[in-house]
């Protein structure tokens, strides 16, 4: 299972003040609330730690078949000797592996519970004509709503649907899917 | 404080963080605050900061979890109002 959340940092910085009194005590745990003091780029950390807890909550969330709003119980460790941020999110018993880039323009997480697993990754711009933007650009693989209007992704080759994720937020759109997948 | 004004606080303190303001204008204890409003997740938390400030109550991470749309959201106001009363 796979989940993916993307924070477009110039967005991110007109919509909300996390400087706020009591925000980040609401959402971060004690230790992440370490990281965000200790950080060169306190914005920067402030927004990789959300999109880690908002991707590894859409696993969460299909797993157990119900919405809600608790941020503070994923508690998010990145690991920064890398180029690319691996990281864990956990909640309760389950733990998740991330992988995130973090630049001066977004933070963009994918969270899965199957570490192995070779994933593609794609980031477009345009909100608006994403699904037909990737499928011009993609020779092996058709990006399609399904009936419960959520991303699917098909082999053009074998015909076989996978799972996709999807997250837009300002000038962003990340997808990622598996490189392989069984029928469904 | 009957629903109806509690509607009217909430939909107060929610405008500014609202990117669909047309759905405002038919706000009803179903709408979900994420899917019909398209508030960022991001901005939930200020939502539930500006409730403590307004109601001076105290919104758990466990009360938090359930305020997703109205109705949930004035059962939880409710219930706090009530135990500050009580």
């Amino acid at each position: 299972m796979l989940g993916n959340d993307i924070v477009d940092l110039q967005l991110a910085a007109k919509q909300s003040n996390w400087r706020r009194k009591g925000y980040l005590q609401k959402i971060f745990t004690e230790q992440e609330q370490d990281l965000i003091a200790d950080a060169e780029n306190q914005d920067q950390m402030v927004w990789l730690l959300w999109s880690m807890k908002e991707a590894a909550y859409k696993i969460v969330n299909i797993e157990i078949g119900e919405r809600f709003y608790r941020p503070k119980s994923f508690e998010c460790i990145p690991n920064f000797s890398e180029h690319l941020i691996k990281g864990k999110a956990t909640y309760e018993d389950l733990e998740l592996d991330t992988v995130s880039e973090l630049n001066e323009n977004f933070a963009n997480t994918t969270a899965t519970s199957e570490q192995n697993r070779k994933l593609e990754h794609y980031l477009l711009n345009n909100p608006n004509t994403y699904i037909e933007d990737f499928n011009k650009n993609s020779f092996q693989f058709r990006l399609v709503k399904n009936e419960a209007n959520l991303p699917t992704i098909q082999d053009i080759l074998t015909e076989e649907y996978g799972p996709a994720s999807v997250s837009h937020h300002g000038r962003y759109v990340s997808i990622v899917h598996p490189s392989q997948f069984e029928p469904v | 404080m009957n629903n109806e004004k509690m509607i009217n606080d909430l939909k107060e303190i929610i405008t500014p963080y609202t990117e669909n303001k047309e759905a405002l204008n038919s706000i009803t204890e179903q709408t979900d605050f994420l899917v019909d409003l398209k508030i960022n997740s991001a901005n939930l938390v200020d939502i539930i900061l500006d409730i403590e400030e307004k109601f001076n109550i105290e919104i758990d991470n466990d009360s938090m979890a359930k305020m997703l749309n109205v109705k949930a959201t004035i059962a939880i106001i409710q219930e706090k109002l009530a135990a500050n009363a009580g």
